[in-house]
């Protein structure tokens, strides 16, 4: 029988490190990192708080809301940990999510491909799951650079094909967590780890296919690959958490979209769009500026001076984006539940928040009843001691513990307060 | 049991174990049949998936096999060189493969609209991270084979 065409022959593999063991730590390290992604980002989309219509940008997403529940305000740096987690972590995977890759590239060309029934549908998931995860890592990474390749909705593509992923995620776990269990016990890590490149010989031969059957002598021992792989996860690691941590950590932050450093001015810190992309013109934000603040059944128009004159009140809170980067700062402005109070809406649902952006997805955004009676959540006019400049939204802007950093509209023009159910 | 095992290729365990894979995928693919542009990304999903698998996984072994034949032609136990270029190329792969965009300036625009600044600053550190890189390598190449020479001594 002639033997199978040339990338299905078992002696084009070749690496003497491949097999289920090594295989096992990289899955070992994933069967951590993943549900953590999964767990973060599964709360971020709960809080952009989608019941809100006017905060729905997935509207064929179904029953994938079924664990939605109203965002909290507490803790204030709720959704910058469960952001800053979400991205940095994602980027340090990269490493060890390409090495697991490596080491069961064989299983890709087995031989026949198909044997079974079984093994066609596993054969299946196993694409969606490879498709799904690396669909995730490219819009996820990408989105966090704002770099945009493709004409489709972040948030559509990011979320559907999550859940694609986490379903082949599931099967892939319940079919391979007993061999990876199995595989890890049949060699000490730390044993491993004492191993230099003399010592290092494959695997003895697998039931899973993984071990080559003719393998070159090693190039680098089993500790220096595990080695690389975690530096480089660390590395990468290092290179991401100074743009969430903040502080002097952002220099760390070397080719991070927001590290780096801002000054020491009181609005030098990052900015998610500048005043200029989103087409605010100086005299809408001049002496003619006014906020409409409308009711049920009133309406109030109000000048800078005029909130200015209102009770004002300070605060430390973080403003984090969902591309992971964040920053404490001090706000100073009005209570969005005195300006509630003003127009009689203090048991309001939800207030939208409309913008001077001429267009863009975050032009406006809705709030809960609990976001808008939170103490802490303000329409800020200041921040640092200072006015806002302009790209942190002059002549004032949302800011509100735990929400997502769209949420906290700039260049505020307009707030309707809803009516209560 | 044992008719389904014949006909399945496996046991009920595995059955279900796929079947939750195929409800919840499934119902997700059919979420994203219902988006605003199902076929763009389909293409991206499979297409992510064709470039690791048949381009980029391809591409850094056979690099990686070129590599390792031209050290072949050394004495390999004395003067191993293949992994004091392995390790840079690889950190310094890994930070381009994340930061591409910014560092080659591809989201110039929707950068400085969302940021207010420009991507120049990310090239010149790119350079100077790998220069650092590589250069930390050598010397620690050198050092190495120093000792190899003194204990041939």
């Amino acid at each position: 029988m002639p033997g199978p065409p040339w990338p299905f022959r078992s002696n084009v593999w070749r690496s003497p490190l491949r097999g289920p063991w090594l295989t096992s730590v990289f899955g070992a390290a994933l069967l951590v990192g993943i549900p953590l992604m999964i767990l973060t980002g599964l709360l971020s989309y709960a809080a952009y708080n989608p019941r809100l219509s006017p905060n729905d940008l997935t509207p064929a997403r179904g029953v994938l809301g079924f664990y939605f529940f109203d965002w909290p305000t507490r803790p204030v740096w709720l959704y910058r940990l469960n952001q800053g987690l979400h991205v940095t972590l994602g980027i340090a995977l990269v490493p060890i999510l390409l090495a697991k890759l490596w080491s069961v590239i064989p299983k890709l060309f087995d031989w026949p491909p198909v044997r079974s029934v079984a093994m066609a549908l596993e054969r299946i998931t196993l694409a969606l799951l490879v498709g799904g995860v690396l669909f995730e890592f490219v819009t996820g990474i990408l989105n966090s650079e704002v770099f945009y390749p493709w004409k489709f909705s972040f948030y559509e593509a990011h979320l559907y094909g999550a859940w694609v992923f986490i379903g082949a995620f599931l099967t892939h776990v319940a079919l391979k967590l007993p061999a990876m269990r199995r595989s890890l016990r049949r060699r000490s890590l730390r044993a491993e780890l004492r191993k230099g490149i003399a010592d290092t010989e494959p695997e003895p031969p697998d039931e899973y296919g993984l071990v080559a059957e003719c393998p070159d002598g090693p190039t680098i021992s089993r500790r220096g690959a595990l080695g690389l792989v975690a530096a480089s996860s660390l590395g990468l690691l290092g290179l991401t958490a100074g743009q969430s941590i903040g502080g002097r950590f952002r220099r760390l932050a070397l080719f991070s979209p927001r590290g780096g450093s801002y000054g020491s001015g009181p609005n030098d810190f990052p900015v998610n769009k500048t005043a200029a992309s989103v087409g605010i013109k100086p005299e809408e934000t001049g002496p003619d500026y006014r906020l409409v603040v409308k009711g049920p059944s009133s309406e109030r128009s109000l000048s800078r001076s005029e909130l200015m004159a209102m009770p004002q009140h300070t605060y430390d809170l973080p403003i984090a984006c969902v591309e992971g980067w964040s920053v404490v700062a001090t706000w100073t402005g009005v209570r969005i539940v005195d300006l509630a109070r003003m127009v009689g809406a203090v048991g309001s649902d939800a207030v939208l928040v409309e913008s001077l952006e001429k267009g863009g997805a975050f032009a406006q955004a809705a709030l809960s009843g609990d976001q808008l009676r939170d103490e802490k959540s303000l329409l800020a006019l200041r921040v640092n001691g200072a006015d806002l400049s302009m790209d942190h939204g002059f002549p004032a802007r949302v800011i509100v513990p735990a929400a997502p950093g769209v949420h906290n509209t700039k260049w505020v023009r307009q707030m309707t307060f809803m009516a209560s159910a | 049991m044992n008719a389904l095992r014949k006909v399945y290729g496996s046991g009920p365990y595995h059955f279900v174990a796929v079947g939750v894979c195929f409800v919840v995928s499934g119902y997700a693919i059919l979420r994203l049949a219902d988006s605003a542009e199902p076929v763009l990304l389909a293409v991206w999903f499979v297409g992510a998936l064709l470039a690791h698998d048949f381009l980029v996984y391809p591409a850094y072994t056979l690099l990686d096999r070129a590599a390792a034949r031209g050290q072949g032609l050394t004495d390999s136990d004395r003067a191993s060189w293949i992994n004091f270029v392995r390790v840079p190329v690889l950190l310094t792969g890994l930070v381009f493969l994340v930061w591409f965009p910014l560092i080659l300036g591809l989201n110039a625009k929707t950068y400085r609209d969302a940021s207010g600044l420009g991507t120049g600053r990310f090239l010149p550190r790119f350079l100077a991270f790998t220069a650092f890189v590589f250069l930390v390598s050598a010397a620690l190449y050198c050092l190495r084979l120093l000792r190899w020479q003194r204990r041939a001594n």
